[in-house]
């Protein structure tokens, strides 16, 4: 287990390297000069070439690449062109609501899919099966910015039981900030829970064919032993490998989310940096996201291992 | 061919009903001009916030445009982009899983890149592409494409690999077959399952993506139709007008539902191995 881990270490530094290649080559094709967008139309040739050299511009792109990735690697994003603050400040800053929105997400997704997915595989061939797999079928097929200004029609401005869009900080509102989050994590939810009761109900239904749980079976078990005890642990395999692989959709979701709802996250950061072409707030948002998503799906291949050993040793 | 061969009418339902929804969304698109008389871009300014009626089936929008109108030519948007967005990542997809499933040399560099490019979710590559180069149709077909493709690689890459040590391709090389016909005439032809499962999947998800690219405003520009646009459009007139922004989502839906449907469907037609994904015949409780 322990060469397995070091093993999936060490992959992960040159999937990070390209990542950070990545990131900064689609920033720097971006058209649009930052500098003339900084100065306005009025500036003088001088001013621009001022700008240019102490933004370290002028410089050839392979030259800036390498500057950049090792200030990366220290941890520094660079300024933001807007903001007239630190990246990697103003992302932490905003991590929170983000944050906040992926775990409700996820915890709700997560919930709702596995309890429909065993419902479904329990009844097999009945009306509950049907009902789950439409259900996940919507799940899937929705597209989230219009689930989101549903249930914002519905339940903000109608029953006006959550605020329209906005939202408090933590430190000023406690856990009032939390009902700007709800119906965010709510559209998210809906996706994910499609997904993983998708693949919960595949997962059941192969489990429960197996020999061990006739003998299970056979041994006079009851059916909530069976299911939940015997056939669930081993159902659980695939569902968790979706769960990381969809962590990607869920951190894409969080950008439109925000956006509609006026969060200020790392979502409606980078949609608006894309915006204004606020090129290191860009580029610290991609690699924030593929990171998140690379270490979660670490995890999810560690524990992958942990639960099944045939992997471990191979 | 295998699909066609496999397909009884009766026995698998969800294909069945979801060829139906396609075949009639695919007829709305392509004989939009046919279906209405009226022009999806241009105003009318004496028209404006019409409910639903007779003249306007779906109503008007805030320029007067007929909605019904708008949402025919945008499904032919969504259509459009979907399948040029479905071919190219089955090119692309295919050219590079080929090339790493069948060269073991290539298999570790092409692997490690298409690891790192899956780290990004496809929305937000899309999104900073089509911000580079700009929004319009053909762009976020490419920036679609580009992020898509890498998953396609991966799937054709392990069917490649899964086939290519079995005995019968082994002796189509032991008789001097090149490399070029083995991989042609023996391999694609059987990984065409999962292939064609997978496209499916992507056409619906190209939908959906197309629809959220338009809707934050990077992807099909404004006066053209679009799913999404319309929904963008719609959010401010959404207490007043509430057709506005029902109306293109249903469509949404219900061109992702069929696709999505169909996706399930052939899998469970065409991959034996995946075959308990809707219907499984053998459980007993």
């Amino acid at each position: 287990m322990r060469n397995y881990i070091i093993k999936r270490l060490l992959l992960l530094v040159p999937i990070i390297l390209i990542v950070a290649v990545i990131a900064f080559f689609i920033t720097n094709l971006m058209p649009g000069d930052p500098v003339r967008v900084i100065l306005g139309n009025m500036a003088t040739e001088s001013e621009v070439a001022r700008l240019e050299q102490s933004l370290g511009l002028d410089q050839p792109l392979i030259m800036r690449f390498f500057r950049w990735l090792a200030n990366i690697i220290k941890g520094d994003f660079g300024e933001s062109l807007y903001l007239n603050a630190p990246v990697s400040e103003v992302l932490f800053e905003r991590l929170r609501p983000t944050l906040f929105i992926a775990v409700m997400a996820e915890v709700m997704g997560i919930t709702s899919g596995l309890l429909l997915g065993i419902l479904a595989a329990v009844n097999h061939r009945k009306v509950l099966d049907q009902f789950s797999i439409t259900l996940s079928l919507f799940g899937i097929s929705i597209p989230s910015f219009w689930l989101a200004l549903m249930l914002m029609f519905v339940f903000s401005v109608n029953l006006g039981w959550f605020p329209v869009s906005g939202y408090e900080p933590f430190t000023e509102a406690g856990f009032g900030s939390f009902r700007y989050l709800i119906l965010p994590a709510v559209t998210l939810a809906f996706m994910q829970a499609g997904l993983i009761a998708r693949m919960t109900r595949s997962a059941m239904l192969d489990t429960l064919k197996q020999d061990y749980i006739r003998t299970a079976k056979s041994k006079g078990l009851s059916r909530k032993i069976i299911v939940f005890k015997h056939a669930l642990k081993n159902s659980m395999l695939p569902v968790i490998t979706v769960i990381g692989h969809n962590f990607a959709v869920l951190l894409g979701g969080t950008w439109i989310v925000e956006t509609i709802f006026v969060i200020p996250g790392t979502g409606f950061m980078a949609i608006n940096a894309i915006m204004r072409r606020d090129i290191p707030v860009i580029q610290a948002s991609i690699i924030f996201v593929a990171v998140i998503y690379v270490i979660i799906n670490l995890f999810v291949d560690l524990s992958y291992a942990f639960l099944n050993p045939k992997i471990r040793y191979h | 061919m295998l699909f066609l061969k496999k397909y009884k009418k009766y026995e698998h339902p969800y294909i069945t009903t979801s060829i139906i929804i396609l075949i009639l969304l695919a007829f709305l698109s392509l004989f939009a001009p046919v279906l209405t008389d009226y022009n999806p871009v241009r105003n009318d300014a004496r028209n404006r916030l019409q409910a639903p009626s007779r003249e306007h089936l779906l109503g008007t929008d805030q320029f007067g445009r007929d909605v019904f109108t708008r949402i025919l030519y945008g499904i032919r948007t969504s259509m459009g982009v979907g399948l040029a967005v479905v071919i190219l990542t089955v090119i692309f997809g295919g050219v590079v899983g080929i090339a790493a499933g069948y060269y073991p040399q290539l298999d570790k560099i092409v692997m490690r890149i298409l690891d790192a490019m899956m780290a990004f979710p496809g929305i937000i590559i899309a999104i900073s592409l089509a911000a580079i180069w700009g929004a319009g149709k053909l762009n976020i077909i490419l920036a679609l494409s580009f992020a898509y493709f890498p998953k396609m690689a991966r799937i054709v890459r392990s069917a490649v690999i899964s086939i290519k040590d079995l005995d019968y391709v082994d002796s189509a090389r032991a008789v001097g077959a090149k490399d070029s016909r083995i991989i042609f005439k023996y391999i694609l032809k059987n990984s065409a399952s999962p292939i064609m499962v997978q496209a499916t999947f992507n056409f619906a998800l190209a939908i959906l993506d197309e629809a959220a690219l338009s809707f934050l405003g990077v992807g099909i520009m404004p006066p053209a139709p679009s799913l999404g646009a319309m929904v963008t459009d719609a959010r401010t007139y959404m207490v007043v007008a509430p057709w506005l922004i029902l109306a293109p989502g249903i469509m949404i839906v219900l061109a992702v539902l069929s696709l999505n449907l169909l996706g399930d469907g052939l899998r469970d037609l065409l991959d034996p191995h995946l075959k308990n994904t809707l219907k499984n015949r053998e459980v007993k409780k």
